[in-house]
């Protein structure tokens, strides 16, 4: 039950007869007069009991942008429903408006729709829908709340994705080069065909042209199905914050542009992401599907205050015994590596190429810089005291053979992507 | 300098400037509450006790106030009470025989308060009005009025009890004449009255005729003898000692064996027309106000309903990326290690500069120094000035080094 303020009022309107006729009995008078009428319009009220909700609507979006959720009220009893409806979404879903007013007549059905414009990635949850009902006199009202399932999962905005038709036509010219470069030789089996005019005689395939009684030919194509493995280190050093969003963000978008272009490229995509455990694991069969699943997969991971086992995570690469490219996209944080990547890395290194991402910090670039007075110059100090160990680290990882890549989040997708393309084009894969 | 050193200080030790602040916070605000405690209690005391100098406060010490009197008739054997309203006048026995009553300073008296005083007391000795100002004597009807007096004063000139005849009178401050009900001087005293030292209230040929500095109003049936007095500063304790004053006072007052001593206070006025039958606040005050209670009560439960829970959602963890830095910066700052910061400004320097003029990273010191001046045109020493280690004696000269890094990498890039 729920009272109105309409109901306060009422009992202000008790100061009527209270002056006409001044004694305590009047009030008491008049309060039973307001309990009676609020005890009747709760009676007369329709039951929250006989609505029936049901949610609709999208599933997914992308952060950043508006997405609508109705739930459909069915109204099963006998009453016009009048009231109120909240649906209840934790606050960084941004669901507006947080309530509706609400007229469901008896046996109809009516959709309420929230608006949510989510401010963080990840999984959202409805929680309760409540729904108040007034009686007809709008004095009191039944209250309800009910579960009514619903999750939305906002996906990372994947901002780099404005990159990718340069880098994708970069690969179509790098591909006719290839092409030419590798006809003839280094190619895999693709597929049977009839013979056509033109076709290079020395492609028919004599055995399944005398089953056929056809000429067929066998096709072939440049060697293209390169294993790339991107490995997102959700460890604590992915939590530090670079502008408004944690380090691990920048580093998916990196993972995200990569896996677009290198599933454009006929390359099959592994994304591994995780600290002590894996929590996301996304295979590439499907190239349509790749990008939508890689997106989808990682969108409720968050960072996790735990050091990371890089043992773990090579042991998850090191799995398939294919040379692959192995793109490791975690901070450059001398002491985590020093004792997490370093013992692993020279197993993984002599089986596959390795690469390292790291998202630095451009705030860390403007205090170096910066040297106006004596607390800028302590701070410029540490920062070129930070940049050194962050080079040591590069360098020690260089001298394992590992390439290094240390941009800002900005420019560190498109800094891999041109580092994939330069190994393509190099056919270092 | 020395402000960025304090300023150092601070940083150094977070912990324990906020624990002495927070002490220091908590001290001030205990003295706070002492000082508000001990003024109050002050002011209450202050409060309590009348000012020294109230106008013929039987306790008054100050120059008009009237102890010196009251303790001489305590010496010659009056048993003086001293009441602040009606009701305590009547309950200290103002109505008993042997009993005198006396209103010092009248100017707070309220008419109900005078008319209930005089009725109450009527088997009593007799009421003393020291201080015979118009307006009370209008709001007794004794059928006296009060004019300024002037300081022609005659002789004592009647036969009174408490009057000798060669008794010199001073001070005078109004000079009493008969009234009718309207106040008009009617030129005589009222029947039955006797009036003592004649004052004039003018000079000049259209001056009224004089009046008297003290009358005696015979008592009725309804009332006591009532002494009204024109002459209040006599009985001060700066000019009791006057002429005749003492003498004069004294035996007015110490007639009886037991005086009552009323000075009304500012209650007694504002109580005074209370006293009628009629209330101030209509008789729906109470009602109503339990009626904006159960409104404000039923507003405060239809408000605090909430529509549904509130909603829980975990947090991410904030940690900026540049913390580490941050807090390097500060314990560089901590330790004031000039040198450290020095060395390592300069080998980053030297490092790019290396990189920038094609020489390998690890190049030694004197080849980039060469290398150096000759792209910028600066003399070798002063480049090797910059460059090489040295500590800086203060954080001004931490600045200018850092400084001289940039210009100088500056130059070599942009020669």
């Amino acid at each position: 039950m729920a009272l109105t303020t309409r109901t306060a009022l009422l009992v202000l309107l008790g100061l009527v007869p209270v002056v006409l006729r001044p004694a305590g009995s009047t009030v008491w008078l008049w309060l039973a007069v307001v309990v009676v009428l609020v005890g009747l319009d709760l009676l007369l009220a329709a039951s929250p009991g006989a609505l029936s909700l049901t949610r609709e609507g999208a599933r997914q979006v992308r952060m950043g942008e508006a997405v609508t959720t109705g739930l459909v009220v069915e109204n099963t009893g006998r009453r016009t429903a009048r009231g109120l409806l909240r649906d209840g979404w934790p606050p960084s879903a941004g669901a507006s408006p947080s309530r509706h007013p609400l007229a469901v007549p008896a046996g109809e059905r009516r959709r309420v729709t929230t608006t949510l414009t989510p401010t963080r990635r990840g999984d959202r949850r409805a929680d309760r829908v409540t729904v108040r009902l007034h009686g007809p006199l709008g004095l009191a009202g039944r209250q309800r709340s009910v579960e009514v399932p619903g999750t939305l999962r906002v996906l990372h905005p994947f901002p780099a994705r404005k990159h990718l038709p340069s880098r994708l036509a970069v690969l179509r010219e790098l591909d006719g080069r290839a092409a030419v470069r590798t006809r003839g030789q280094g190619t895999e089996f693709d597929s049977l065909r009839d013979y056509v005019e033109g076709d290079d005689v020395r492609s028919i395939d004599w055995r399944a042209t005398a089953r056929r009684r056809d000429l067929v030919v066998r096709t072939w194509q440049p060697e293209q199905h390169r294993r790339v493995v991107l490995v997102v280190d959700t460890g604590r050093t992915s939590a530090g914050r670079v502008g408004d969003a944690p380090r691990l963000d920048a580093a998916m978008d990196a993972a995200l542009l990569l896996t677009a272009l290198a599933g454009h490229a006929r390359d099959r995509v592994q994304v591994l992401a995780g600290d002590r455990r894996v929590h996301a694991r996304v295979t590439g069969a499907d190239r349509a599907a790749l990008l939508h699943d890689v997106i989808s997969t990682l969108a409720p991971v968050d960072p996790h205050l735990v050091e990371t086992d890089w043992g773990l995570l090579a042991g998850e690469v090191t799995r398939s015994t294919h040379r692959s490219l192995v793109v490791l996209l975690t901070p450059l944080e001398p002491a985590a590596l020093e004792e997490g990547l370093l013992p692993v890395l020279p197993t993984l290194v002599a089986h596959h190429r390795v690469v390292v991402a790291s998202v630095a910090d451009p705030a860390v670039a403007a205090m170096r810089t910066a040297r106006a007075d004596s607390a800028q110059v302590w701070e410029a100090a540490a920062a070129e005291r930070t940049t050194a160990l962050r080079g040591a680290a590069a360098d020690a990882l260089g001298r394992l053979g590992v390439d290094v890549l240390d941009a800002g989040p900005d420019e560190l997708p498109v800094r891999l992507a041109d580092h994939y393309l330069a190994l393509k084009r190099q056919g270092l894969l | 300098m020395t402000a960025t050193a304090t300023d150092g200080d601070r940083a150094v030790r977070p912990a324990t400037a906020d624990t002495r602040s927070a002490a220091r916070r908590v001290r001030g605000v205990v003295l706070w509450a002492l000082a508000l405690v001990v003024g109050g209690a002050l002011i209450a005391l202050a409060a309590g006790r009348p000012s020294p100098d109230e106008y013929l406060h039987p306790d008054g010490t100050g120059q008009t106030g009237a102890r010196a009197l009251v303790e001489v008739l305590r010496d010659q054997g009056v048993d003086v009470e001293v009441v602040e309203t009606t009701a305590e006048a009547l309950a200290a026995g103002a109505n008993a025989p042997g009993t005198t009553v006396v209103v010092g300073n009248s100017s707070l008296l309220g008419e109900t308060a005078a008319r209930d005083l005089l009725r109450g007391s009527r088997d009593g000795d007799g009421v003393v009005l020291l201080d015979g100002a118009p307006q009370v004597l209008y709001a007794l009807g004794l059928g006296l009025d009060a004019l300024p007096a002037t300081d022609d004063i005659g002789p004592a000139g009647c036969s009174v009890r408490w009057v000798r005849p060669d008794d010199e009178l001073r001070r005078v401050s109004w000079t009493l004449v008969g009234a009718d009900e309207d106040g008009a001087s009617t030129g005589g005293l009222p029947p039955g009255a006797t009036g003592c030292y004649e004052v004039a209230s003018g000079s000049g040929d259209d001056a009224p005729p004089p009046g008297h500095a003290a009358v005696l109003v015979p008592g009725t049936a309804d009332r006591a003898p009532v002494t009204v007095v024109g002459f209040p500063d006599a009985a001060t304790n700066r000019f009791v000692t006057e002429a005749d004053h003492a003498g004069l006072v004294v035996r007015l007052l110490g007639a009886s064996p037991r005086l009552v001593w009323f000075h009304p206070n500012a209650e007694a006025l504002a109580a005074g027309p209370d006293q009628g039958s009629e209330p101030v606040a209509p008789s729906f005050l109470v009602p109503a106000t339990a009626v904006l209670a159960l409104a404000v009560l039923a507003f405060a439960l239809a408000r605090g309903r909430r529509l549904g829970r509130l909603v829980p959602e975990r947090l991410p963890v904030v940690v900026r990326g540049t913390e580490t830095t941050e807090s390097r910066a500060a314990m560089y700052r901590a330790a004031s290690d000039r040198g450290r910061a020095a060395a390592v400004l300069r080998r980053a320097s030297t490092t790019r500069l290396a990189s920038r003029l094609g020489l390998p990273a690890h190049a030694p010191l004197p080849t980039v120094v060469a290398a150096t001046a000759a792209a910028t045109g600066l003399a070798p020493s002063e480049v090797d000035a910059v460059l090489r280690d040295s500590v800086p004696p203060d954080e001004a000269a931490l600045v200018r080094l850092a400084q001289q890094l940039t210009r100088l990498e500056e130059k070599v890039s942009t020669p």
